[in-house]
């Protein structure tokens, strides 16, 4: 069987692009675009560098994320897993239904804090 | 139509966006396409995963066929022994991550998908295919797993 040509993703756009900024103690996360199984991998090393970077209480904005499926979810669960593990905390501005969906579809509603707003979620810390 | 894709991740989101535009053109209604766009990606996802455990290079299959709604079929070609429902979806869950197909205990089962992620806590996706189609069906077989996914159109 020849074998498969090699498709070179890394040179395609990565449709996923994060925004940082501080505000008071928290670290906010806003994310533009799809996280999937191939985007995914970025925002989890962007929050294992907060994580190194000793910060530790992270809010993470999907407010303008188009799409988000299981990987992104992991990479979540990870990311509070390790914030944790600091006695830190991790929470997620969501608002849109149809991200929500896969939420509550999965349970995980009850292990993120979700908040309807960044400034709700720093509040809410 | 029929796509056979090299078990790459990076492909996914274009199975996706042809899902989704014949969704639209059979006519399903909006509020499915949101589900029909991610269980599409999470059947693929698991079977480009399946590929790559079973160490082959050969194409997930996924066939979309419209009507009175859309049915969406994922193969992979990870060999497992047969099985239907509830079943097949305990072989897939065993099978995740573990490149012999065998059952594996919950310590040692790594994540889904390649081997960037350690974080193993990852939802069970087949619990979440089936909370987002109206039908799904799931076989296993020594040919692999098909994944069948059904959204029935309003009137």
């Amino acid at each position: 069987m020849p074998s498969l040509p090699n498709l070179d993703l890394e040179r395609t756009a990565v449709d996923l692009s994060l925004d940082t900024r501080t505000q008071g103690e928290h670290t906010v996360v806003q994310i533009t675009g799809e996280i999937d199984v191939y985007t995914a991998p970025k925002l989890r090393e962007a929050l294992i560098d907060l994580v190194n970077g000793g910060h530790y209480h992270l809010v993470v904005d999907v407010e303008r994320v188009e799409f988000l499926d299981s990987t992104g979810l992991g990479v979540l669960v990870g990311g509070l897993k390790r914030v944790r593990a600091h006695d830190g905390t991790l929470a997620v501005v969501c608002t849109q239904e149809r991200l929500l969906k896969i939420f509550r579809i999965t349970g995980l509603t009850k292990v993120f804090s979700i908040r309807d707003s960044v400034d709700s979620a720093v509040a809410g810390s | 139509m029929t796509l056979a894709i090299p078990p790459q991740s990076g492909l996914v989101r274009f199975v996706r966006l042809i899902a989704v535009a014949l969704a639209r053109l059979n006519g399903i209604e909006d509020e499915s396409i949101d589900d029909i766009r991610l269980a599409t990606g999470e059947a693929c996802n698991r079977a480009v995963a399946a590929n790559r455990t079973a160490a082959l290079d050969a194409p997930v299959t996924v066939e979309i066929s419209g009507g009175r709604g859309l049915v969406v079929t994922v193969r992979d070609r990870q060999p497992l022994p047969p099985a239907n429902g509830m079943q097949a979806a305990d072989l897939l869950r065993q099978s995740a991550g573990d490149p012999d197909g065998a059952a594996a205990d919950d310590s040692s089962r790594t994540s889904w998908f390649d081997d960037l992620f350690d974080d193993s806590v990852l939802p069970e996706v087949i619990g979440l295919i089936a909370g987002l189609a109206d039908d799904l069906t799931v076989q296993t077989g020594p040919a692999g797993t098909s994944v069948t996914m059904v959204w029935r159109s309003a009137g």
